[in-house]
């Protein structure tokens, strides 16, 4: 079920509007739980077998097992009904958020102050965020109706309560959640007093940040203004004291070893691999020594069976996430050597999710989890887990 | 019930940019098959309304369910319904509209 948003910037719907988002939730959960599991099996049961016998080979590949699925009916079932509920997800969010904007505007605006947001207009919005409507999203993340306008962050927050069909906590920042409290568990003389979130679109998982080290100085950058614009209010109307900053993180304006650490969740995929570089040696340039970059990502293909790097890939193919299959088929480890950190210094992990939790079985959880990569880590289902990778920046 | 579109703005766009990728070998499919989704959403729709106003008479006690059967509407309701049933289709078949065929976007990385 879809969730009513945590702060003033939340919507009231009509009865209508949420009977269709009630709808679209259970929808998705239905296509991504059960028709997934039936896919699965019927791959196990009868397309992996047809393709052993031709081939006297199991298939060795993500990309294999999509075109041995390609002519299955019940893959193109699956994959036609998940577009139209993508489609759906926005469609349904849209129509509330287009009769409330005047008052939802309004209320973004008296939140809104110098101190908690800085805009630059000058910003060239780069081409993978203004070319491409990412996730099937009508305006992408950065379409301005006006110059003060929200539209494409109030999408983005409603859309995903709803596309998230209650699996990312009441304040959508799970993700944020386990990977802060993963690292507050597992290094607990880590305090970092200054914490840059890149790439933070609403803000969601960089007030996670905010609340698991509540002295941090956060800041959450992002190239899109109506995000910021909207993540400021979010933040704001949540009492959490979060800075955000349009800007870009190929090139930021923080100072050298400035930052003890830099966040990213969901981002680096949305990048280009040659832009991607130069994020990683952005946040080694502006961490200070001994700070940590950590991001959270979809697992990369070497750590995962043929079957789970089609499922995963799917949305490379099929969703307006073209640089997702090449950020998977990367090395993790030698992106953060690249960019100048120690091969010693790299980590990585899986965390169960921490929102539904206590913090004490959470800490138990981490502790017994053997770490191994499985067919839930990163796939949006039930019983998922969370994948984090990043390194230290050495004293030396 | 009809959304009343924002005064202050232009409307908010409906369409991500590219073509949505059909899946199955005639395409049709692809797009009976998302008019169907959206007719299910239409449906459960009106469905949670009828239930809730009907929980919402019978709690106060405006009418009992055989008054319900046997209850007919005026010419006024009867015009308004033609309008609503057109507005069905025109969501259900929005389907129709869409251009399918392979995405323009390729990866780059």
């Amino acid at each position: 079920m879809p969730l009513e948003l945590q702060h003033q910037l939340n919507i009231k719907k009509t009865l209508d509007e949420s009977s269709k988002l009630d709808f679209v939730a259970s929808l998705r959960a239905f296509v991504l739980n059960d028709m997934a599991n039936k896919m699965r099996s019927r791959y196990e049961d009868k397309v992996e077998p047809t393709f052993e016998r031709k081939h006297k080979r199991k298939p060795e590949s993500g990309t294999e097992v999509h075109k041995a699925l390609m002519d299955e009916q019940y893959f193109q079932f699956y994959s036609s009904m998940r577009c139209t509920a993508q489609r759906m997800v926005w469609n349904s969010v849209i129509d509330p958020i287009e009769r409330n904007y005047d008052s939802l505007s309004e209320t973004a605006t008296k939140l809104i102050d110098a101190d908690n947001l800085d805009e630059n207009q000058s910003l060239e919005i780069p081409r993978n965020v203004s070319a491409l409507d990412v996730h099937l999203s009508p305006g992408g993340y950065s379409k301005e109706y006006n110059d003060h306008d929200i539209t494409t962050g109030a999408i983005y927050d409603n859309g995903l309560a709803v596309f998230s069909f209650g699996m990312m906590g009441l304040n959508l920042d799970d993700i944020g959640m386990s990977m802060a409290n993963y690292i507050r568990h597992t290094f607990p003389d880590f305090k970092p007093e200054k914490i840059v979130d890149f790439g933070c679109t609403v803000g969601h998982n960089t007030s996670a940040l905010a609340k698991t080290w509540s002295d941090a100085e956060v800041t959450g950058i992002d190239v899109a203004a109506p995000l910021l614009r909207y993540a400021a209010a979010r933040s704001k109307s949540q009492n959490l004291n979060v800075k955000y900053s349009q800007q870009d993180a190929e090139k930021t304006d923080f100072p050298d070893n400035s930052v003890d650490m830099v966040f990213s969740s969901m981002f680096l995929h949305e990048l280009s691999a040659k832009v991607r570089k130069k994020v990683f040696k952005e946040a080694y340039r502006i961490l200070k020594p001994g700070g940590l970059m950590l991001h959270m990502e979809l697992p990369p293909a070497d750590q995962l069976g043929a079957y789970d790097n089609f499922y995963l890939d799917w949305d490379s193919y099929y969703n307006n996430e073209p640089y997702y299959k090449g950020f998977r088929a990367e090395n993790c480890q030698a992106n953060c050597v690249e960019a100048g950190f120690a091969e010693e210094d790299y980590l990585q992990f899986t965390t169960p999710q921490y929102t539904y939790i206590s913090d004490d079985e959470y800490q138990q959880k981490i502790n017994q989890d053997d770490q191994d990569m499985d067919d839930k880590v990163g796939r949006l289902s039930n019983e998922l887990s969370w994948y984090g990778f990043g390194a230290w920046k050495n004293n030396g | 019930m009809a959304s009343e579109r924002g005064k202050t703005m232009a409307d908010i766009e409906r369409k991500a940019k590219g073509r949505q990728k059909a899946f199955f070998k005639d395409e049709a499919t692809d797009k009976i098959l998302s008019s169907l989704l959206v007719l299910l959403s239409e449906h459960w729709t009106l469905k949670q309304r009828v239930l809730t106003l009907e929980k919402l008479l019978q709690s106060k006690g405006c009418f009992t369910p055989d008054e319900l059967e046997e209850h007919e509407v005026d010419e006024q309701a009867k015009m308004e319904f033609e309008g609503m049933r057109q507005k069905l289709l025109a969501d259900v078949f929005a389907s129709l509209e869409q251009e399918y065929g392979e995405s323009e976007i390729k990866d780059e990385s």
